[in-house]
């Protein structure tokens, strides 16, 4: 029993890849306002912060969840003078499912401050999101083929690509409700949907039979698309229709009509006791509801299926290439019409990967603490979970520094760091999940990092 | 504060600056990849197909392909015993009639009184169409072209008329011709067009069957004080060109039109078979030869066959008995002017020795026969452009009967095939899985043999015995119950393969028997809905080398 949980939690740290930011060594920092992102609960510890515009927050995140650059390394080999890559060895690398995903999301502006126990805070955020997926199987049939022991099997050539972009408003508000001892905060985001695709269904089954090796296909496809900008013209000064109200009327249909959403964070923060403090948070509760400029492509018919048995050669006896030619047109004429999309415009939704946090600390003093925190984003209902310990100090009034280490994206090898420096009221920080990414790009698959600008007044002096 | 912070930053720029040369590194031995090693095992359905008797006969046959009602195939060799076209038999030449006048002392003397004169007489022509004696033509094209020479030194008008010669609109045949005196022999041409006339060449009174009677006008007027004398003369030539004849009443003299020797009608249905084999045996239940005969010359036509056998390397010659002699022609009459009768009768097993005649598995069939029309010029009846003759023989072979030993032997060229293979070197292994179903009711034994260049076979692309088809069992309604399936599995090594793909000729060898029930090899039938399946399937391990550099 204790084995097979044990096993369990092992397949679910590595079996997961996230499609969000990720925020596990930010987190605990005390220092950076920006860790509201993770838990609206966990205010600044300044009383007015200000971001300062198009600075105060880059986030950026590079996935693979994969393959690593020692894996195509490792498969090759240097044999009589000939440096080979061996294809069938590369392939092993690759999981069921695999990923590539690039993020960032950049603050526009951002903006906090306490009032008594209360602390109020916004933010206009930029996000965009993409997410590449391709099938271990398509890898393992072109590197082993479909005969063999791969006879019978269901290969799933189920591609995938997902891309989401959004600007929103955030509007934070956190209460510590007893003092010293439990703060609650939410967030609400009002969202602008910029683009999305969004592949819902993605399944192309591909068998070959034991005995006959026939194909059996079938075909599951719905990708839905949008694009806010499709239907605004901007401004052309060589236009006479182009006029500036007609520009301002446009800017303000951009904002007002179509794709919208919304969502909601929640987030505590607990200390029961004078050692130990915990917090949880659950992010982006909600969804964008996209109703313009939408193209959808579907499946006709998701349960068909069909059947390849070979090139249906009219008369073998007089057998020549026109009839191998006509039987291919015949097939790709049939394929087209069995695989046939439909397309659409219709009203779709997509949800904003929504994420929960759940961390314990322990106070050793109020300038050094050592955590854990447990992570969960879900990605088409499927939890991606993540594991991290950090350790975390305020060093002085200037320097501020987390250390974290992190099971996340299948890998065991990811370090992180986070670093402060409050310069009077000019606040700067790095803050990385995985800084080895940097420095050990052989054995790590995964890198993000978030930095930026504030200015901080107000701030508590060093304690302790 | 200081001292952590640049301790801080020497080694963040110290563990960057290894990064940068790791990365380096990796793309390094990356981009020293000169080549692709690959090593799939592919397995794909390569050709469904399913082949009928059709398919086998189109390709092997040029007899053409017949179901009958029960959907049993024949094959139908059709050849033309005898062909004959009316333009073949009675032909118009180009007629040609021509003559001078002059005038008699009396009429001179006439003239020189009077100033003028005026004369008329007639002549009679023959229309000559050789071999026969002609009571009438209706003509389809013909044209006439007439010129007159005049020496005499006065004005002259001269008309020719041809009673005889009746014009489509009802009217004699005339040419008239205004010849006024210019100070030389005056030359006068004239054309015309008399498609669709009708000659009546009956005899009458001083005129003969064939023959034309032809009246001459003329008119001459004095000029001036020219002379004349008795050796003045007008000359005409008249000839009918173009001579096409719609329809031709009289008497179409008897003639030979037997042809100079026996024709021969190939049977390739037979071509592939080797019909040396001693123990072969081999019967076709049913066949039959039918003689269809189609004329519409209303002349009697006598016909008889001098010779109908087939022919094979094996057994030379099997003469054909119940033929009858003579050949029954049916003639139209004159009620029945422009229709073809037809009459024919049929060779079988009940009247025939036909079966044997086409069991011998023969390479060709050879006939022979004599004619001759109108015998004894007995009738006289007519002849129309399109009369026609023809005797039509269909020789039919239903895939009805039986056969043991039947051996088919054709050689295929594989240079072709095995050209799309030259760029796989690094195949080790291939496995062809061969799927059949056999409805017919028929044991296949099938092989392929790679020949070599003195072709010789070198190998075979099955075990011996591995691939025979059982006949499909057949019913009591002499239809097969359920057709027999098989699975063929074929593998070959990298050695093999390239051993045998260096064989620019196969030879396909398939041993056939008819189905047994046991107790013997009773007929059997083909039918048109029967037909062998076939899928190919290949699993193929390779170990691809692909050079990048």
């Amino acid at each position: 029993m204790k084995k097979n949980l044990i096993l369990t939690i092992v397949a679910l740290l590595i079996g997961g890849f996230a499609m969000a930011q990720n925020n596990l060594t930010i987190y605990n920092m005390k220092p950076i306002p920006q860790k509201f992102y993770a838990n609206p609960a966990k205010h600044s510890d300044a009383k007015i912060f200000v971001g300062v515009p198009g600075v105060s927050s880059y986030y950026m995140d590079f996935g693979l969840s994969s393959f690593k650059l020692k894996d195509v390394v490792n498969a090759i080999s240097t044999e009589n003078g000939d440096t080979t890559f061996n294809f069938g060895e590369f392939s092993k690398g690759f999981n069921d499912q695999n990923y590539i995903s690039v993020s960032n999301a950049t603050d526009i502006f951002s903006l906090g401050f306490k009032f008594k126990r209360n602390y109020f805070f916004v933010n206009a955020t930029v996000v965009n999101n993409v997410r590449v997926s391709a099938p271990g199987d398509f890898f393992e049939f072109i590197a082993q083929g479909n005969g063999g022991e791969n006879l019978n099997r269901t290969f799933d050539f189920g591609f995938g690509i997902d891309m989401l972009s959004y600007g929103e408003i955030g509007l934070g508000y956190s209460r510590e409700l007893i003092k010293d001892k439990l703060t609650v905060g939410a967030r609400l985001h009002l969202i602008k949907g910029l683009g999305v695709v969004n592949t819902n269904n993605s399944t192309f089954k591909f068998t070959t039979d034991q005995q006959t090796y026939d194909f059996l296909l079938q075909s599951d496809i719905e990708v839905n698309t949008s694009n806010s900008f499709n239907s605004y013209n901007g401004f052309d000064p060589f236009d006479s229709t182009s006029t500036a109200d007609s520009l301002v009327v446009q800017v303000g249909d951009f904002f007002t009509k179509g794709n919208r959403g919304q969502a909601i964070d929640f987030g505590v923060v607990f200390k029961p006791f004078k050692r130990f403090e915990f917090s949880a948070s659950v992010l982006n509760l909600g969804k964008i509801t996209w109703n313009t400029n939408n193209y959808n492509w579907k499946s006709d018919d998701p349960t068909r299926t069909y059947k390849f048995t070979g090139l249906d050669i009219q008369n073998a006896l007089e057998f020549n290439g026109d009839d191998v030619e006509t039987a291919v047109n015949e097939l790709a004429d049939t394929l087209a019409q069995v695989f046939d999309l439909n397309e659409n415009s219709d009203e779709f939704t997509t949800g904003l990967f929504a994420q929960v946090y759940l961390g314990g600390n322990f106070i050793l003093t109020k300038n050094h603490n050592a955590g854990i925190l447990l992570h969960g984003s879900f990605y088409k209902k499927r939890l991606n979970p993540a594991l991290t310990f950090s350790w975390n100090s305020r060093l002085t009034k200037v320097l501020g520094v987390s250390a974290t280490y992190s099971v996340i994206n299948n890998s065991f090898v990811n370090a992180g760091v986070g670093l402060s420096l409050n310069m009077g009221p000019i606040q700067t920080y790095f803050v990385s999940d995985n800084i080895i990414g940097l420095f050990a790009h052989d054995n790590v698959n995964t890198f993000n990092m978030r930095a930026g600008l504030n200015v901080t007044l107000g701030r508590k002096k060093k304690e302790g | 504060m200081n001292k952590k912070l640049i301790f801080s930053a020497l080694i963040g720029v110290s563990l960057f600056s290894g990064c940068i040369r790791d990365i380096e590194e990796s793309f390094k031995t990356i981009q020293s990849v000169n080549q692709v090693q690959w090593d799939p095992t592919i397995a794909a359905p390569l050709v469904n197909t399913r082949l009928t008797i059709n398919d086998f006969l189109n390709e092997s046959s040029s007899g053409f392909i017949e179901v009958d009602k029960d959907n049993l195939i024949h094959v139908i060799y059709r050849g033309d015993l005898a062909s004959l076209a009316a333009k073949d038999l009675v032909r118009i030449p180009r007629q040609e009639f021509d003559g001078s006048f002059t005038l008699l002392p009396i009429f001179i003397t006439q003239f020189e009184t009077s100033g003028s004169i005026d004369l008329n007489f007639t002549s009679i022509f023959d229309f000559d169409v050789p071999g026969t004696e002609m009571d009438s033509i209706l003509m389809g094209s013909c044209g006439v072209f007439s010129e007159l020479t005049s020496e005499f030194q006065h004005d002259l008008e001269v008309t020719i008329e041809i009673p005889g010669i009746k014009k489509k609109d009802g009217s004699s045949f005339s040419l008239t011709y205004d010849m006024p005196y210019n100070g030389s022999p005056v030359v006068l041409a004239k054309n015309a067009d008399i498609t669709g006339s009708f000659f009546d060449l009956t005899k009458s009174g001083d005129k003969s069957f064939g023959q034309l009677l032809t009246k001459f006008s003329i008119k001459m007027t004095k000029v001036g004080n020219n002379p004349i004398t008795v050796d003045d003369k007008i000359s005409f030539q008249t000839n009918f060109l173009y001579n096409e004849y719609e329809v031709i009443h009289g008497l179409i003299e008897n003639a030979d039109i037997s042809p100079g020797e026996s024709d021969t009608l190939r049977l390739d249905i037979f071509k592939n078979i080797d019909a040396d084999l001693k123990d072969l045996s081999f019967r076709i239940a049913d066949p039959k030869i039918k003689v269809i005969i189609a004329n519409s010359y209303g002349i009697p036509i006598f016909a008889d066959i001098q010779e109908f056998a087939s022919f094979s390397k094996k057994n030379g010659k099997t003469e054909a008995t119940g033929i009858p002699s003579p050949l029954p022609i049916p003639v139209p009459t004159k009620s029945q002017i422009g229709e073809t009768l037809k009459d024919s009768f049929e060779l079988n097993t009940t009247n025939s020795n036909i079966d044997d005649v086409i069991s011998q598995i023969p390479d060709y069939m050879i006939y022979g026969y004599s004619s001759e029309i109108n015998p004894g010029n007995a009738v006289r009846n007519f002849i129309t452009r399109n009369s026609a003759l023809s005797i039509t023989v269909d020789t039919d072979i239903p895939l009805y009967g039986s056969t043991q030993g039947f051996v088919l032997n054709k050689e295929v060229n594989l240079d072709s095939t095995f050209k799309n293979l030259e760029d796989v070197e690094e195949l080790d292994e291939v496995s062809l899985r061969l799927f059949l179903e056999n409805d017919f009711p028929i044991d296949v034994d099938i092989q392929l043999y790679f020949l070599d260049e003195n072709n010789e076979a070198f190998d075979s692309l099955l075990n011996p015995n591995q691939l025979i088809l059982k006949s499909a069992v057949v019913g009591a309604d002499g239809r097969i119950e359920a057709p027999n399936v098989y699975t063929v599995d074929i593998t070959m090594n990298k050695e093999r393969f390239d051993r045998i793909r260096d064989a620019k000729l196969g030879k396909v060898v398939a041993k056939l028997n008819t189905y047994s029930d046991g107790s013997g090899n009773p007929d059997v039938k083909f039918f048109s809905d029967y037909g062998l399946s076939l899928k190919l399937g290949v699993q193929g391990r390779g170990v691809f080398n692909i050079k990048t550099k």
